[in-house]
């Protein structure tokens, strides 16, 4: 199952043909390309939880939750001291937000049993990107927030991993309203630039999956090898 | 009070105690002017212990949710001194060191975090960037360990201090045509707030002395103040982006 966003449906249909029985849950906006299954305000915990079961009765028992918390509905581009306090409050403070509610309707979900869930965030939040302040404080937050939430939940079998995907796969080519990624960066290793779904739909099924059982707090950058810092 | 910020001007914000009392001492005892933000007393407190030994402070009142609190604070730096060269936003909820579970994180707890340690990020750097751009100033936001591994105890805490360091890269790109440099600090320090969590984790105190290569936890004057000095003196000009890990060794991944 995926949450919010453009990127979350192209994912969902690519997890399908994989064979996964997906929903995507969340809020629609006019940006969006596709209209979630699933529509929910994930604004406060107590309705993430019931979104999250409105899928569960929809699907059947749910393996995993896949949390993309920023998406172009959430985005504006120009520099931070151009953004208002209200701006700065729904592009830095409201993702994280998000993101904590869905942790917690993901742990109302799992219960007593194991569970896998992958957030997904854009890599430049890792490595830094102009007209992104605010971005990049909404990913790291969540990101953060997703390695405390692996040290706790980890004694349940409930994993927690990231995987950061190119900016614009999240937010569109860059224009006025999407971030760039930083100038002079090198050539992807692998010669082309990941798309979602051949490259970034293996990943998040694969981290997603039993196969990621011992792995957690983990963030897996999928660029196709421009950063190789870690 | 002489030395490599002599002239300079440093704002600490949550400077009342603890780290934030220690980088305010340590700046002054490099010689720079300091502008104590804190909302309580005792921030009156650091200021006379700058002035005790012969440098200068003020206090600013000073609530770092509130946007005119802040812009307060730096037109005082600028009233009093007539420039601003730094700003260490060390402030943090006062529900920083309490211990609990993610799945009962309320929202006012939530909010208080997210209002003192990521908004008063926003607010500060945004009231003083026109000031920073001056003097080619220097932006720090206090980070955690916790922001950077994972905090079982803290997951809030753990989120905004994370969040800090990736404000910390973008704000460097961003302000890098203005020439002024941001970072962010990440401390092993001995606090009131460690205190509490000795009290809450019995051992930790035993496990931390193992674990640090020095065999200690920093002092947030000596260990901890010397290291944002630097940050904001111009020995650090070329330092731009980065997370400054000061613990002792305890940290040693990348």
């Amino acid at each position: 199952m995926t949450l919010g966003s453009g990127l979350s449906a192209q994912l969902a249909d690519a997890l399908r043909t994989s064979g996964a029985t997906v929903a995507v849950v969340g809020s629609h906006s006019d940006s969006d390309s596709a209209k979630p299954d699933i529509p929910a305000d994930l604004g406060t915990s107590v309705a993430a939880i019931a979104a999250l079961r409105a899928a569960e009765e929809a699907l059947g028992e749910i393996d995993t939750v896949v949390i993309v918390p920023s998406s172009r509905t959430t985005l504006g581009a120009g520099e931070l001291v151009d953004l208002d306090a209200n701006g700065w409050t729904a592009l830095a403070e409201d993702p994280i937000t998000m993101t904590l509610w869905c942790l917690q309707a993901a742990r109302a979900l799992f219960a007593s049993r194991p569970g896998r869930i992958v957030l997904v965030t854009p890599s430049a939040s890792m490595t830094g990107a102009g007209h992104f302040v605010a971005g990049s404080a909404a990913a790291e937050g969540a990101r953060s927030l997703a390695k405390a939430t692996a040290r706790q939940w980890g004694p349940l079998g409930i994993t927690i991993n990231t995987v950061a995907v190119p900016v614009d796969l999240l937010y569109g080519p860059p224009d006025d309203q999407a971030p760039a990624d930083r100038a002079g960066l090198p050539a992807p290793a692998i010669g082309r630039v990941p798309d979602v779904p051949n490259d970034i739909a293996a990943v998040v099924a694969a981290v997603g999956s039993d196969l990621f059982a011992s792995v957690t707090g983990v963030t897996i950058a999928v660029d196709g090898g421009v950063w190789m810092t870690a | 009070m002489s030395g490599p910020l002599d002239g300079r001007v440093v704002l600490v914000t949550g400077a009342g105690r603890g780290v934030g009392r220690g980088i305010a001492l340590a700046c002054a005892e490099k010689g720079a002017s300091i502008v104590v933000a804190a909302p309580k007393e005792n921030g009156a407190e650091t200021v006379a212990r700058v002035t005790d030994r012969g440098g200068r402070a003020i206090w600013v009142k000073c609530d770092v949710t509130s946007a005119p609190d802040v812009e307060g604070a730096v037109a005082a730096a600028i009233g009093e001194y007539g420039r601003l060269d730094g700003v260490v936003h060390n402030a943090t909820s006062r529900h920083s060191s309490e211990v609990v579970a993610v799945e009962d994180l309320d929202q006012p707890l939530w909010e208080d975090h997210i209002a003192v340690s990521l908004r008063g990020a926003y607010l500060c750097a945004r009231a003083s960037f026109e000031e920073l751009r001056k003097t080619q100033g220097r932006l720090v936001l206090m980070t955690s360990p916790a922001g950077m591994e994972g905090s079982k105890e803290l997951p809030a805490y753990a989120a905004v201090k994370g969040a800090l360091r990736g404000m910390v890269r973008s704000l460097a790109i961003e302000w890098g045509d203005a020439r002024v440099r941001v970072a962010a600090v990440s401390p092993l320090a001995q606090t009131d707030a460690l205190d509490n969590a000795y009290r809450e984790n019995p051992g930790l105190d035993a496990r931390l002395r193992a674990i640090v290569p020095l065999g200690r936890v920093g002092d947030p004057e000596t260990d901890i103040g010397p290291v944002v000095a630097f940050l904001i003196g111009d020995d650090s000009r070329y330092v731009n982006g980065q997370t400054l890990i000061v613990d002792g060794g305890r940290f040693t991944s990348l």
